[in-house]
Formats: C-alpha cells, structure tokens, sequence
C-alpha cells in the first residue's frame, strides 16, 4: 500500500543513521517501482512527488522518468504539473527519454489554456535539448506574440534558451524583441532584456541592429528613476521601483554602448541621472548604483561621467559593508584596464583590503593590486605584497607567490633587483613555489652572467641560513652546482671590502646537511614496510654504504606523499650538482664520489640511474672529455628570449638594493643584502664565454676534432643507455632526453620533459648524421627541449597585418596574426597564438572555428595540445582560410575552445569580427 | 546566469535544489556538501559573495536555512542576486505564512512551483509578490 508522501518525509528524518536511511529510501523506491509497473494510475503523481524528494537527497531516481511523461499526457491539471515538475528535476537533457516528450510539450504549448502553456513552457526553457528546441522553435514564436503577458514572458525566456541552444536559429527570434521592449509589463521587459542580452552575447553583428531600441529603454529605466512610487508600487523595494529590471536595462545599455561614441553620448545624461539620483543607503539601491558604474565604464562615456562612477567606486570601497567593498574591488579590477589612473588613487585602499579577515574580500584585493602593478611603482608593491607574505594564511600563499613573482617577471627594472626579490620570496615561502616559476628564475640567472657570482654567494648564504623551504633548496643546489666555481673561487668581496672567502669543503658540508635532513615522517604502515625493505637493500647494495647515509637516500622515498615529491626532486638536484662539482672542485673528488655513491641504492628509478651513469662517468675513460661534460649550461633559447628586454642592473659592489626591508621576522636572512655586497667580476674565461653564444662560438680552449670526439661520445653512450631506456624511468624520460640530461646536466630539464617523442626522435636523428663540425655538436647541444619545428613555412611574400586579440577571457588570450598571401589576394593564413597566463596548465586543449559560407577554412594541427601557464610559452595553430568575397565581405569566424583547467572542463565560445578587412 | 539554486538547512541537508545546468547525482551531492561547509566557516560580517569552482556562489541565511545561489562567475550582479534571494524569502513567506524549514521540506512540489514562476532557464522571469502568487493560486484551483 502507498504511503503518503508527508509519512515518507517523517520516516526518513526518523532514521539516526545514513545507513538507516538508505534502507528507508530502498524500501519505498521498490515500492514505487512495482506502483509504476502495475499502471497504478490513482497514485501515480503522488509517487513522481515522491521521487522528486528522494532525488534531491542524491538517490537515483532514473526509474521514474517514465512516469513522469505518463503523467504529462494527462489530462488532469494536477497530473500534468507533477509532471512537468519531475520533468526537469529527474530528467537531464542528455536524457533520451526527451526525445519521446516533444510530441506532447507541442500539445500542450498550442492548449487553449495559459497555465498548461506555462508549464510546457517553463520545463522546455528549463531542460530543452537541441532536437527539441529546433522542433518547437515555431511554437515558442508565436506564443511570444500572445495578448498574455504571463504567455509572454515565459516565452521570451524559452527563446534565449533555443538560441543558445541551436546555431541556426539565433536570429529567429530577433524580429520579436523591439515589441518585447516596448511592452509596459515588467516582467516582459525584463525577460526581453535577458533575450536580447544573450542575441547580443551570441552574435555581437546583430549590435546595429538593436541600438536603435536605445531611446524606448532610456524611457523606460526614466520612469523608473525618476518616480518611484508612481509608478507600479508591487514592484517596489524599499523604495525603489524593480531594481532587478532596472539592472537588467544597465546592462543591456553597457552592451549597446561599448563600442559607438554616439550611442553612449545618447545614455549619458540617463546614467548621470541614475548615478546620482539612485539612494545607495539599501541593498537595492547599490545594486543599481553597481551595474550602472559598470555600465559607464564600458560605454565610450565621457570624461565627466567616468569620474562619477569611479567615485561611486571610491565610496563603495570606504563602506563598512562587506558585501559593496567586494563588488567595489571586482568592478575596480576591470576598470584597471580602462583608468588605470582613476584606480591608482585608491591603491593605497586596495592594499589594505589585503589584510581583511574575509577570504572573498582578500581575494579580489590581490588581484586588483597585482593588476595595479606597473614599472614605475613595482618596487613598492612588492614590498607590500612581501610584507603581506608573511602575514598570509597558507591557502593564500600560493596564490600571493605567484602573483608576486609574475609581476616580478614582467616588471622588474633589472636583473639583480629581479633575481633579489624572487629569492626573497623563496626564502619566505619556498614551499607555495610552483615549479614553472623556480624553472623561471633558473632560466633568469642562466641568460645573466654578470649576475653568476652574485646569485651564487646570495644563494648559498640563504640556503645555509633556511633549510625548510624546498624550492629555495633545489634552485640553491643548482646554482652550487653551475657555479661552485666562482663560489670558491675568492673573488667576491664583502661590504667591508675584505674578500668573502668559502672554502668547497663548506660547500660539500652544506649539501650534505641537506640531503640528510630529517623529512617529515607521516608515513603509513605499508610504506614503513617499503621503506625498511629498501634500507636492508640499501645496505646490502653498496659495501661502501654507511647506514646513515643508506637511511637518508630512502627516507625521501619514504616521507609523506605531498613532500616525497618535493624531497625526490631536491634529491635529483643534488646528484647533478654533486657531478658537476667534480669538476669544480678537483681537490674533493674522493668525498663526492662517497656521497653520489649511496644514490646508486636509490628506491627512485631515476636517482639510481643517474647515480650510476655518473659513477661510470667519473671513471678514467672519461677523464679528458668529463670537464666538457660538465660545462655549463648553456643559456637556452628560451632563457634568451627572457632576458632580452632587460638590462642586467648595477652589479657593482654598493649598490644596496631598496627592498632590502626589515621585516620582523626573516629580516635577518633578507639583511642578506647588506651583509654581502658583493663585487660580481666577469665569470673566469672558459666556459662562461663559449655559454652565452653557444650557437656561434666554440669553445676556445677546445681543438675543433674535440668536438667530433664528443659526438661519438654522444652516440656510444646513447648505445650503452638504451636498455636501460626502456625500463619505466618516471619522469617519462627516453633514453635520449636521459643522455641530453646527462650531457647537459641541469636538472631542469629534468623535471621539465620535453615533448618527448617529438624531441628525442630530432635529436635521434641529429645523432644519426655523421659528425662533421664543431656547430653541429652545439646544435644538439641547444636543441634540447624546444618542441619540434614550426609546421609549414607560410608563403613567401603577401601582406602581413598586425596581431589583435581575438579572445581573452578566464586567463586565456588568443591572438591572431594575419597574413595574406602574395599572388592570391583570397588566400590568407592566420597564426594564432593561445597563451594561458593563469597559474595552471589547460590541457586537452582543443580549438575549433567555424566560418561563413564564403570562407573556406582548414587547420593545421596546434604545436601542443597543452597551454603552459603564466604565459610563458604560447601554444600555436596555423589557419588557413579563403574568402570568396574578398573586398566584399569581411572574415568572421566563430571559435569554439575547449579544455581542462584544474580538473574542471571548460568550454568556451566566442565570435572573431575584427579580421582586417582587406583579406 | 544563475547555475542552480539551493536551500540546505546547517546540518547540511539539503531542502530544496534547483539546477539550471545538468550535473550527475554526485556531482550535486559533493557541490551541495562542500558548499555548506563553506557557507558555515563565514562568519556573518563576512561578506555573501564566495569564488568557488567556476561559479560565483551568493549566500543569504535566514534562521537555520541558508539560501545558495551559484551563477557563473561574470556577468551577473551579485547584490542583485541577494536582493532576489530575499524577495524569493518574502514570496515564500506570503505563501506559507511564516515560512519555516519544513514547510518546504513538506511542500517541496509548491516551493518548486512559486520558484518556477520566478526564475526560467537560469533567468530571473518574475519579481512580483502578487503576479507570482496569483498565477500559483488559479494553478492550484485548477488542479483540484
């Protein structure tokens, strides 16, 4: 027997338990089953009622969809609405049991009566897939154009859906929106608003059209503001009439405005008016007072006008209410890019936000300020923001670290300054570091010589000093390992003039302390287990193995997951540097072959390899070639095209960096500076000179046939690796990445695999060729990980155009660059460039465009399916497109982006109408 | 446009949802879950606005109900948003005279019903007491 519903709600909040509660919901979902299996008509909606409250507490409810379009059938009223109601709640529109609703959602939208017209209505708006949409798009017109309002605004609304909906439809309802706007119901105004927003959304060419509704919605927002309770009162809220339509007609205004002086001139004396006539003292009101400075500045507003709304801004941010400093910093962040003048006055207002206990406020607040930052004032922002680092919660931290090293990066009056502030802020929080940004600054210090022995004492001093942050460690090591020689080699000379003198035994001493540090031990019973399995191994494996240093090697492996990576990639910097100071400190090879030697044991697959082939390396066949070997790195392409807008900055002895601030906390380490002045010489000839110019200069103290030796080197190690090539290395390195690492030695490369089939098969290949040339090694040497070469060389001669944005949104910018060919003036190929300068990688990247019927267009594959974050290297894709109606008709195109960005997929559309429109 | 329109109570339960976009039965559940949560680390002078996932979650308490909306994260005033979550409070107010939590747990059909008059499709369709609720009750004359 049916229970009623109430007694269903009543025995389910009886149960004490989830699992008690779950057998209540069983037992009445069979009984609903066998209810719908036996045609139980009477309690058919009774039991859809049911479902909808067991469906909301997240049970499954799919069983009862078809019910739900018996009952729509009906005849009944009440049958119908249940109907409807478990329609759009248990249904999806992926569903294809919707498929078999369309034929009676057409009856009912052509019933003699409204009501049952509202609810089909309502439930297509709601839950309408595209067959659907394109089936009943006739109906909806004309129910849009009944004597009935209430018909009337429901159908206004279901045709925004259809549009977003179907493509080829977007227009369909265009004719009907001028009647919309002109209706005196509120309600069907403001549906006609929100139709009309998303017609403009959807296709920004249909603006002409429409703007010249701009005087019916002038008048009606006049009315509105100007008399409030004349006019229809139930629409008031505390005293001013229907803010929410007010709003609405805001932002259909910022949308006919942006764009054409003309049309803004038009609004401007209605946005004045509502600017100051509206009373900001309530809730309502603010909202109107917000949409409508959002609106003023994006309309091409004069200059009186945008003072006013940057002055409503002003008072939003001094206001005590949380909620107006919020939408105060989230308007100011777009107005940055307008005014950034207007903003700058309230910096000061802003920075304090940073400090605000509401996470949402300190949020925005970041990221006006760091969309403040600009040349002229980046020194003092980061000192703020460094002083707020201190302060900052750990959830904020990244976050903060970010922001501050990209602003950094972009801004930075010189390399010192810019190498100072980073490793000052590796020093605070070396652990919110992501791993882009520590590649970053490596890539920085390589492409500035001058800077080698500077950042090399500065590193090592505040290594030694701060041994908890992980990124200041692993960019520490390396630099010793780059640059142990200059380290060592006395000629830094301290503020007092005196030479600072570091002997490599101090150097080993630190790596040591480092590698034996204590990792956090949180580990669970099983990875115990491994852990003592690995240290009898470790033990058994190498006799020269003291216990300790066994111990030490698998306690990476063995920390608690989150830091174990962390602590593996430290340790895989630390083998690389201890290879390389072999070289640099010819005196300690004996104590660092000790040390590389307990790797071989390594749990890593990585370490061990590493540590092995090193161990070959240092034996006396490689003796002539290992100090070639172990040269520097060379600067990369990619840390050239970094550095070459910036001068290197004053690397002379007195030069006291401003930002050398007193923070009561970590002041001593940051006091750094002052202590240690240092004088920073030309690195010592050798290597330093042939590094910088790799791909033109060979090495001066090497004779050319060195080179071929090493080629063949190259070959005969890359025979000798690849068994061990094909064992599951991983960090997915091939054989060959493993050879080019070894060759080059910078971890980096590392923990940045290169596109590894695309790039070790080129480097395959260069191996391949006979060795001829000395160039030909450095080739190889430089074409380590830059992803393979540009498609199809685009044809010679033609007509380039310069590059316009043709998307930004989410962090994501596409930019096109035209290029119209030179003997068909038809043809032309467009690059475009996705650069993602948010702080993760958009993977799965997939772009796609479509164009008009007098366009034909065809894609290359893009360079990458991932976009690198903070904008670091653009991910390309060439276009090639040919336009019939050349000189007639401009290019559009509309482009569709898909991608997945911190484990969410995003979809994107937008329209490209800004094509030059000679192609 | 609005993403979906919660009612969850501080336990946790939820009383009412909306959803203008398709998300699997667990999906719901997770986003309902850590939502809450959200909504009761705030402290009131906090403000109502939240960044979480790609949505824009406005949040409103009333008694021991709190009132969750999501829209995606530009393009939608925020303060109207919690204007419109008020006079959803007040239309439910006339309606049950003197709404409390289990009148709309009891009458989940009728909350969905005055809600359906007031938002379509993620729109806000209907801002009017008297409009909405009298259209609500011909309806319900209607179906007896």
């Amino acid at each position: 027997m049916s229970i009623k519903l109430r007694e269903l709600i009543r025995n389910i909040r009886a149960c004490k338990t989830a699992a008690e509660e779950r057998a209540v919901i069983a037992k009445e979902c069979a009984e609903i089953r066998t209810a719908f299996k036996e045609e139980d008509n009477h309690y058919r909606h009774r039991n859809v009622a049911k479902l909808l409250f067991i469906h909301m507490l997240g049970y499954p409810t799919h069983f009862g969809q078809m019910e739900c379009l018996k009952l729509i059938a009906s005849t009944k009223f009440a049958e119908k609405r249940v109907g409807y109601l478990g329609l759009t709640q248990l249904l999806d529109e992926n569903t294809e049991v919707l498929m078999l609703v369309t034929n009676s959602v057409k009856n009912d939208l052509n019933h003699p009566n409204q009501y049952v017209n509202g609810l089909a209505l309502c439930a297509l708006g709601n839950i309408g897939n595209p067959e659907m949409c394109r089936a009943l798009a006739r109906e909806v017109e004309n129910l849009m154009g009944v004597s009935n309002p209430y018909i009337r605004k429901k159908a206004a609304l279901c045709a925004m859906r259809m549009i977003r909906k179907v493509e080829e439809i977007e227009d369909k309802f265009n004719h009907k929106i001028p009647t919309l706007l002109e209706d005196r119901n509120h309600a069907v105004l403001l549906s006609g608003c929100a139709l009309l927003i998303t017609v403009l959304e959807i296709n920004p060419s249909a603006l002409s059209e429409f703007r010249r509704y701009v005087p019916t919605l002038i008048r009606a927002l006049k009315n509105m503001s100007m008399s409030g309770y004349a006019n229809a009162s139930e629409y008031d809220i505390a005293g001013i009439t229907d803010p929410f339509l007010q709003v609405k007609i805001l932002r259909v205004l910022k949308l006919l405005g942006h764009g054409s002086v003309d049309v803004s001139d038009e609004m401007n004396d209605i946005l004045a008016q509502v600017a100051t006539n509206t009373e900001g003292a309530k809730n309502a009101g603010n909202a109107i007072l917000y949409e409508c400075v959002q609106t003023i500045m994006n309309i091409e507003a004069e200059s009186g006008l945008r003072v006013l709304g940057v002055n409503i801004l002003g008072r939003f941010l001094m206001n005590r209410d949380n909620n107006i400093r919020y939408v105060a910093l989230t308007t100011l962040q777009h107005v940055v890019t307008v005014d950034m003048k207007a903003v700058q006055r309230h910096r000061s207002t802003i920075v304090d936000c940073l400090k605000d206990p509401d996470v949402s406020i300190r949020k925005r607040a970041l990221d006006v300020t760091y969309a403040l930052i600009n040349e002229e004032n980046i020194k003092t922002m980061t000192k703020e923001l460094l002083n707020f680092l201190l302060m900052a919660g750990p959830e904020f931290k990244e976050d903060l670290v970010t922001k501050i090293c990209l602003a950094v990066d972009r801004f930075a009056p010189n390399r010192r300054w810019q190498i100072d502030t980073l490793i000052k802020v590796m020093c605070l929080a070396g652990n919110f570091v992501q791993t882009q940004i520590r590649d970053n600054f490596i890539y920085v210090v390589m492409a500035t010589p001058e800077l080698h022995t500077y950042t090399v004492h500065k590193l090592f001093f505040s290594v030694k000093e701060n041994q908890t942050q992980e990124t200041l460690i692993q960019v520490g090591i390396w630099c010793l390992g780059e640059f142990g020689d200059l380290l060592v080699s006395g000629s830094a000379v301290g503020p007092d003039q005196q030479p600072i003198k570091v002997s490599p035994s101090e150097v080993l001493d630190l790596i040591e302390t480092i590698d034996r540090r204590p990792t956090e031990q949180t580990i669970g019973a099983s990875v115990m287990g491994k852990t003592a399995a690995a240290g009898a191994a470790g033990s058994s494996g190498g006799g020269a193995n003291s216990a300790g240093g066994g111990g030490s090697g698998v306690g990476g492996v063995g920390s608690a997951v989150q830091s174990a990576n962390s602590a593996l990639v430290t340790q895989e910097y630390i083998i690389t540097t201890l290879m390389k100071l072999t070289t640099r400190f010819p005196n300690e090879v004996p104590r660092i072959r000790g040390l590389l030697e307990k790797y071989s044991a390594s749990m890593s697959l990585e370490i061990q390899q590493r540590a092995c082939e090193y161990e070959q390396l240092l034996g006396n066949t490689w003796d002539k070639l290992r100090e070639g070997i172990l040269d520097r790195m060379p600067a990369s392409e990619r840390a050239k095209t970094l550095t070459t807008d910036r001068p290197s900055g004053d690397a002379s002895i007195d030069e006291v960096p401003t930002t050398a601030n007193h923070h009561p906390k970590g002041g001593d380490l940051l006091d750094l500076n002052d202590l240690l002045d240092l004088d920073t010489r030309p690195a010592p000839p050798g290597g330093a000179v042939l590094n910088s110019h790799p791909a033109t200069q060979t090495s001066p103290h090497k004779p050319s046939t060195g080179g071929g030796d090493l080629l063949d080197l190259l070959g005969g190690l890359g025979g000798e690796l690849a068994p061990s090539a094909g064992a599951p290395a991983p960090t997915a390195a091939s054989g060959l990445d493993a050879l080019a690492d070894l060759n080059l030695g910078g971890p980096t490369l590392n923990s940045h695999p290169p596109p590894a089939a695309a790039a070790a098969t080129a480097a395959a290949a260069d191996a391949a060729r006979p060795p001829s040339t000395g160039g030909d090694i450095l080739d190889i040497f430089g074409g380590t990980p830059s992803p393979a070469s540009p498609p199809t060389a685009p044809p010679a001669g033609g007509k380039s155009f310069p590059p316009f944005t043709a998307f930004d949104k989410n962090g994501l910018q596409i930019t096109f660059t035209c290029k119209q060919d030179g003997s068909d003036p038809k043809r032309s190929t467009v690059e475009a460039s996705f650069v993602n300068t948010s702080t993760d990688a958009m993977s799965a990247f997939v772009f796609e465009a479509a164009v008009p019927k007098y366009v034909t267009l065809s894609m290359d594959p893009a360079s990458a399916s991932v976009v690198e974050p903070f904008g670091l290297t653009p991910t390309t894709q060439r276009i090639s497109l040919v336009n019939s109606a050349q000189g007639e008709k401009p290019i559009m195109m509309k482009i569709r982006i898909s991608y997945t960005h911190k484990d969410q997929q995003v979809q994107e559309f937008g329209q490209v109408s800004d094509f030059p429109k000679e192609l | 446009m609005i993403k979906f329109i919660l009612l969850v109570n501080k336990q946790g339960q939820t009383r009412l949802s909306q959803y203008y976009d398709y998300l699997s039965i667990p999906e719901r559940v997770a986003l309902e879950g850590e939502l809450i949560r959200k909504c009761l680390s705030r402290t009131e002078l906090q403000c109502s606005f939240m960044e979480y996932r790609q949505y824009k979650v406005i949040y409103r308490r009333y008694a021991s109900l709190y009132f969750i909306v999501g829209v995606d994260s530009e393009g939608e005033n925020e303060l109207s948003i919690l204007e419109f979550i008020h006079t959803l409070v007040e239309t439910l107010d006339k309606y049950f005279e003197n709404v409390c939590e289990l009148d709309i747990m009891f009458n989940l059909e009728k909350a969905h019903f005055i809600l359906d008059e007031m938002v379509v499709n993620g729109c806000i369709l209907e801002t009017n007491k008297t409009n909405i609720l009298g259209s609500i009750y011909l309806m319900e004359k209607a179906s007896q």
